[in-house]
């Protein structure tokens, strides 16, 4: 059976909203595109609604309401993938090519290659080495928090696999990260464990969803900017509880500062 | 000139985060490194302000308006930029420090570290948000003039 053109075009809006949700698009971009996209090809009686676990998309289309939702579950910030799909937004909004060669286009952007596991964990391991000397640390610091941002990178890949909770996945990645250097200053180093704490806890901290909550306040996204706040105040409390209870055990029993 | 090592710091940790990010194009891993060194460099430049809160604000306020110029002069969304450029603000240090004197039991400290957490936090989404805010309004009546 030959699938009708609206209900084709109102499938390659969702997975483009779908896409553009999963790699760390504003819940205002993600509208804003899919409302161009349909004015593009010539629809205008249409609602669009996005949170970041659901898209709601509506056409009516010659008396016919056609009608898809679909469901979020993982995201991950991807940018260059961002950038991709936003280049693809406004090349289709600009030439309306058919359906088919949409499609085609985005499975080519969704399926490139990201950066290899090594990349990853070497990444991670920077980032605590750089932020640890950016906060002051020494240098024997820096090449203790290349462990622990290593640990957080082994901790979230291996959680991430078991499907765990976001709450759960937080308290284990920091624990370990903790553990590093406590158990190498128990073991005698003269390290600074807040230093390489923090330069480590760089990489948990949702820094980038509390800008993204206030962002998305302003653009009259409340229920977006409500359950992203809910998330932000989660990990933090993650974040604390990973942390406090490696520290606080150690400072109890052995004795470490 | 050892004032600003943190710059250089800031660079190459937001150019880590960069690969963390997926963001693949050379050009934009640099400028967004830029940006977070630039973001630092607002924040140390500032230090004649009484209110550290303040010093956040601004940094994030210059961080985000060049996020949006780059994503103009790019043709590219400017949450890329932003997202890298506004990490070495994001106040982990203030979060380690408030849950260490919760675990040490100074509570006096605790609250006043946690407010100044707060504050930070607070402020560096009320300048992103004011440029935002900002941007939509301008870009949205050059719209309405080209459709005029």
């Amino acid at each position: 059976m030959k699938i009708e053109k609206t209900e084709h075009f109102l499938n390659f809006c969702c997975e483009m909203g779908r896409h553009l949700v999963q790699s760390g698009a504003e819940i205002y971009r993600v509208e804003d595109s899919i409302t161009r996209l349909m004015h593009a090809y010539g629809y205008t009686d249409i609602e669009v609604f996005a949170i970041p676990s659901c898209i709601i998309l509506n056409i009516m289309h010659e008396d016919h309401n056609y009608t898809k939702s679909i469901r979020i579950r993982s995201s991950a910030i991807a940018l260059d993938k961002l950038d991709k799909l936003n280049n693809l937004c406004r090349r289709v909004c600009r030439e309306t090519p058919d359906i088919d060669t949409c499609f085609a286009q985005l499975r080519e952007i969704t399926s490139a290659p990201l950066y290899s596991e090594l990349v990853s964990y070497l990444a991670h391991g920077f980032v605590a080495v750089f932020f640890t000397l950016f906060w002051g640390g020494t240098a024997l610091d820096a090449v203790i928090a290349f462990a622990s941002g290593l640990a957080v990178k082994f901790a979230n890949t291996t959680l991430g696999r078991m499907n765990t909770n976001i709450f759960f996945t937080n308290v284990c990645s920091s624990m370990l990260m903790a553990s590093v250097p406590l158990a190498l200053q128990y073991l005698g180093l003269n390290i600074h464990i807040d230093m390489i704490i923090i330069g480590a806890i760089m990489l948990l901290v949702p820094g980038i969803a509390i800008t993204n909550v206030m962002r998305d306040m302003i653009a009259g996204d409340f229920l977006t900017a409500m359950s992203k706040l809910t998330e932000v105040l989660i990990i933090s409390l993650a974040l604390a509880i990973g942390i406090a209870l490696p520290m606080g055990a150690a400072r109890m029993f052995l004795g470490v500062m | 000139m050892l004032r600003f090592l943190p710059c250089l710091y800031a660079f190459i940790a937001c150019a880590s985060f960069c690969y963390i990010f997926q963001v693949r194009k050379p050009r934009f891993i640099f400028l967004c490194s830029l940006n977070g060194a630039i973001s630092w460099l607002v924040y140390l430049l500032t230090d004649f302000l009484p209110v550290e809160a303040a010093r956040y604000f601004l940094a994030t306020i210059a961080v985000s308006a060049l996020a949006e110029i780059l994503a103009r002069a790019l043709k590219a969304p400017a949450t890329i930029f932003l997202v890298i450029g506004i990490i070495p603000l994001v106040p982990g240090g203030g979060l380690y420090y408030t849950m260490d004197y919760l675990i040490s039991g100074d509570f006096a400290m605790f609250t006043a570290k946690g407010l100044q957490t707060a504050a930070a936090a607070g402020a560096i989404a009320a300048g992103a948000s004011m440029v935002t805010s900002l941007v939509r309004m301008l870009t949205w009546r050059k719209q309405a003039h080209a459709q005029s």
